[in-house]
């Protein structure tokens, strides 16, 4: 029996203490940013994540609030599961936008649910190995450098 | 018998924990650590180290290049992946296989490499494999992966496609992670540092191989009141840490269709000695096969969360060097 469910020990580089950033446009604070690593071995085409789900203070986030960036390129988190030609690499950093309207400073409670498939691994048609890479953590609203 | 033949080299992967957790540690790093180690050849893996993946830029390919150059390292090998799932809600066809192995081949000609060490191949697709081997003018080796074990039903069919076959462009990379007799201890610290309760995975360790499936097992852990750290263990038991009596009399089958050995390891104590692996009598048998080429070592201490690779490699190293110095 293959192993279907994979969560390696780098829940904590997922969402680190400065992950967390307000979304400042020219027209003031619209939301916030939150940097996404991966835990895992290796790097992934971004059309692995099958979920990402987001909550802040206990308050799911709506998927259409949310952006997606990898190095250049965005996506609305709707079409992530499209992007098979974009690598995330295990050292990259999926930035997501939220134009929630913005956070108040100090500390959030910040839950994310990111499930992956790995694409290397199928076990029966349409089966497929999945990876955890959620992390839960307290994080403090930080000003970018 | 002799192991004059047998040369040592070393894995990049066996950089793991420190390459993920540290920004700025990279390919650099591992080259000055393997001219300490007194190693020249390597294997690289591309979905690891590379940011564009299945095709790295050449500016990627040109900085391993120049990194290996400026310590006097030399590729030997590249570790590829079939990513046939890259593509939501697609049932693979054998297009994305052959795309994703054309793809690594390019690859590993681009670093020189001898061999790639390729993923799941179906076996209708071997004959173009070795055809595609041939005109990259790679060797393809399958790796052998636990867990899997040698004497599987399928390991055993792919053996005798290769002999139908007959190109010397396909064979095996056994990985002695297939040989685990034990759970290593650092992969039990591991877990009871994420909470997991003792009696529980003595429990899921003694029952391991009593005829329970991996869902089965974790349906009763969970009843007894296990929860995510326990569902891991079961996975890894299961899973890529899955141990049991070595299938040695399935290894020497491989031996005449193996390109180069993964040994792998997970730890080597002070004493250097391998507690989970029969390193020993898996070297008997290769330098017996009259084989000669690489021992790659992989250390996969990242699977521990441990950061001591320059430490653990140097240990197998010598430990290898010891038993082959001892077969006569």
């Amino acid at each position: 029996m293959p192993t279907t469910y994979m969560k390696l020990p780098y829940e904590d580089r997922v969402l680190r203490p400065d992950a967390l950033r307000p979304l400042r446009l020219s027209s003031g604070i619209v939301g916030f940013t939150l940097d996404v690593r991966l835990n895992y071995y290796r790097g992934l085409p971004l059309s692995a994540v099958e979920a990402l789900q987001l909550s802040v203070d206990g308050i799911r986030i709506p998927d259409h609030l949310v952006l997606t960036g990898l190095r250049e390129k965005i996506f609305p988190l709707s079409q992530v599961r499209l992007a098979f030609t974009e690598h995330w690499p295990v050292k990259g950093i999926l930035h997501l936008a939220v134009y929630n309207g913005g956070l108040d400073p100090g500390p959030h409670q910040v839950d994310l649910t990111l499930h992956l498939r790995n694409v290397s691994m199928q076990f029966a048609p349409g089966v497929w190995g999945m990876i955890d890479g959620s992390a839960s953590r307290e994080l403090v609203l930080v000003e970018a450098a | 018998m002799s192991s004059e033949g047998i040369e040592m080299a070393v894995s990049l992967y066996s950089f793991t924990q420190r390459f993920v957790d540290r920004d700025a540690y990279h390919v650099e790093d591992m080259f000055r650590t393997l001219r300490q180690l007194g190693v020249r050849q390597f294997e690289i893996v591309g979905a690891q180290v590379f940011d564009q993946y299945p095709r790295p830029r050449a500016a990627e390919v040109d900085r391993v290049l120049g990194a290996a150059q400026a310590h006097g390292c030399v590729p030997f090998s590249y570790g590829g992946y079939i990513d046939s799932g890259r593509v939501s809600g697609h049932t693979p066809t054998d297009e994305d296989v052959i795309l994703d192995l054309t793809a690594d081949l390019m690859t590993a000609r681009d670093l020189g490499c001898r061999y790639l060490r390729a993923g799941h191949i179906p076996e209708h697709l071997l004959e173009p494999a070795a055809q595609l081997a041939e005109n990259y003018d790679i060797s393809i080796g399958i790796e052998v992966h636990a867990p899997s074990r040698p004497s599987d039903e399928d390991i055993q069919r792919l053996l005798s496609r290769y002999e139908d076959i007959g190109s010397a462009r396909l064979g095996f990379v056994p990985d002695f992670g297939c040989f685990i007799e034990r759970p290593a201890q650092p992969a039990i610290q591991r877990l009871l540092a994420m909470g997991a309760r003792q009696d529980l995975l003595d429990y899921v360790i003694a029952n391991r191989h009593s005829g329970v499936s991996e869902l089965q097992m974790w349906d009763d852990v969970r009843a007894r009141g296990g929860g995510n750290a326990e569902r891991a263990a079961i996975a890894e038991f299961f899973g890529f840490l899955s141990f049991g009596p070595a299938d040695l009399d399935g290894f020497r089958t491989l031996l005449p269709w193996s390109l180069y050995f993964h040994s792998k390891f997970y730890h080597v104590g002070e004493d250097l000695t391998d507690q989970q692996i029969p390193l020993g009598k898996l070297l008997t048998d290769i330098v017996a096969s009259g084989f000669e080429g690489v021992l790659m070592s992989e250390y996969e201490g990242h699977a521990f969360h441990l950061d001591d690779a320059e430490e653990q490699v140097a240990r197998h190293l010598q430990l290898e060097r010891r038993i082959l110095s001892s077969i006569v």
